[in-house]
């Protein structure tokens, strides 16, 4: 499914000064692509998420997603947990929106998330005793058990330490080369962009000013030249 | 729980002190017994079943007018937490009651409600009210947007996100809120009971009053302190038990 952004405009009107977050953005999203938007912080990437995930409409343009609306998934920078619903009860939350329950078939799905996000010891524990890399793992099962279409990832990683960022970043790898779901993942980490991105866009004040493709197998080698060579490219792009 | 025994030492300091008071006649026995004396009324008024019965009657005071209480103020709470217009409609109107102490609404409310245990319950009702109800509001108004949040990205309808996300955050405040206002439940009571009362702990007070029998009233005050604590204790417990994520914040894996 793909998603095409027409002239899309994102204006902030504050109480003395308006801000233009997002600037006549004209993209395109092909279907089950792994898309990273880097950036400085401030640049419009979060903007440019909640539109596409219908957080907030756009001041003018128009974003098409095609004959049929997809399902949007949306993975937040900080874990955003129920503080009173278990690990299994978070990771099932979305199944609260539909009146009519198919309970056997939420519970294999449960436990098969809870395995693959390495979660099964802790399904009845609360999100008060999770550390922040187990939360974000149960963050990214809440939106995974939706079965969305597209998802969204807004810095999803950056609060956590190296190697559990590694870790879930490994996570999200294997999960996309299983399942291939469209990804638009946001980050200002450009080791992050390198390792993940099928394509990856740089945007600087409201604009995307480069759209690079990606042609590097996974997994990728940080000191393989090519990699080396991409880095410097996105570098260049950002400053 | 760990120093569970540091809450009885204040209470024994104080036994001790009223004992000493007595013992050396500091006041006289008219006007202060001793605590020998008052325990022998207490086991009296016990045997003779005049505490249980003024105390059932005072606790089914105490329950109707509670209940009534979080009828209307748990789904007014909520209402004018989620509505903007509903909350501007209604708060002078309520800001002015709340302003008012429900002893000084004492005379209209015999005047309107009768001196039977309808105008007990308006007092009950007039002093738990608004703890509950404040309490009910700020949780629901003050829930997490970010929160909120993810009910949007979930495609949740408004009627979902309040049901499985603003009501259960709240749920912490309404809990203080109730046990506020079963605390201010029983401290109106003797305000209640003050109107043409035959029976409840604030009439046995009253009454002693009029005999002057200060024994009979520090049971009656005794009673009540040590009733209204245990109902506080058992209320905490119970709510721990309904909120196990509260307790298990504290136990990170």
């Amino acid at each position: 499914m793909t998603i095409q952004l027409n002239a899309l405009n994102k204006t902030y009107i504050g109480p003395s000064n308006k801000v233009c977050a997002l600037f006549d953005t004209t993209l395109t999203f092909t279907d089950h692509s792994f898309n990273i938007v880097v950036g400085k912080s401030g640049c419009g990437k979060t903007t440019l998420l909640r539109l596409l995930s219908g957080l907030e409409p756009p001041s003018s343009g128009t974003i098409e997603f095609g004959s049929i609306m997809p399902k949007i998934g949306f993975v937040f920078q900080e874990p955003r947990l129920m503080p009173w619903l278990t690990v299994s009860e978070n990771i099932s939350f979305s199944s609260k929106k539909n009146s009519a329950k198919n309970s056997a078939i939420s519970t294999a799905n449960i436990a098969t998330l809870l395995a693959t996000l390495g979660l099964s010891n802790f399904s009845n524990v609360y999100p008060a005793q999770l550390s922040g890399g187990m939360a974000q793992r149960v963050s990214l099962g809440r939106t995974l058990f939706q079965n969305p279409d597209i998802i969204l990832m807004d810095e999803p990683f950056s609060a956590l330490d190296y190697f559990t960022r590694r870790s879930l970043q490994e996570t999200l790898l294997a999960l996309f080369q299983k399942e291939r779901k469209t990804i638009i993942f946001v980050t200002h980490d450009v080791e992050e962009a390198i390792l993940l991105g099928e394509r990856i866009l740089i945007m600087q004040n409201g604009n995307v000013t480069a759209d690079i493709p990606v042609p590097i197998s996974y997994p990728r080698d940080l000191s393989a030249p090519s990699v080396i060579n991409l880095r410097k490219q996105v570098l260049t792009g950002i400053e | 729980m760990k120093h569970w025994k540091n809450g009885f030492i204040l209470p024994l300091m104080l036994l001790s002190f009223w004992w000493l008071l007595t013992k050396y006649e500091v006041f006289s026995a008219y006007l202060l017994p001793s605590p020998q004396a008052t325990m022998k009324v207490f086991w009296q008024l016990c045997q003779d079943g005049t505490l249980g019965r003024h105390l059932y009657v005072s606790l089914t005071r105490v329950f109707a007018g509670f209940f009534c209480a979080c009828l209307a103020a748990l789904p007014l709470g909520i209402i004018c937490g989620r509505s903007r217009y509903f909350s501007t409609f209604c708060w002078p109107t309520l800001e002015f009651v709340r302003h008012v102490p429900p002893l000084a609404s004492i005379p209209l409310i015999i005047l309107w409600f009768g001196i039977d245990e309808a105008s007990k319950l308006v007092i009950i009702f007039l002093a738990s009210f608004f703890p509950l109800f404040l309490n009910t509001y700020s949780g629901v108004k003050n829930c997490d947007q970010k929160l909120l949040e993810v009910g949007s990205s979930l495609h949740f309808t408004s009627w979902q996100k309040a049901r499985y996300i603003q009501l259960p955050a709240a749920l912490p405040a309404i809990t203080v809120g109730l046990q506020l206002s079963l605390g201010y439940s029983w401290r109106a009571l003797i305000g209640a009971e003050l109107i043409a009362a035959s029976s409840g702990i604030g009439y046995m007070i009253l009454d002693a009053e009029q005999m002057s029998r200060p024994d009979v009233v520090l049971v009656g005050i005794l009673c009540i302190g040590i009733v209204g604590s245990l109902i506080d204790w058992l209320f905490i417990n119970v709510t721990q038990k309904l909120m196990p994520w509260q307790e298990n914040s504290r136990n990170q894996v």
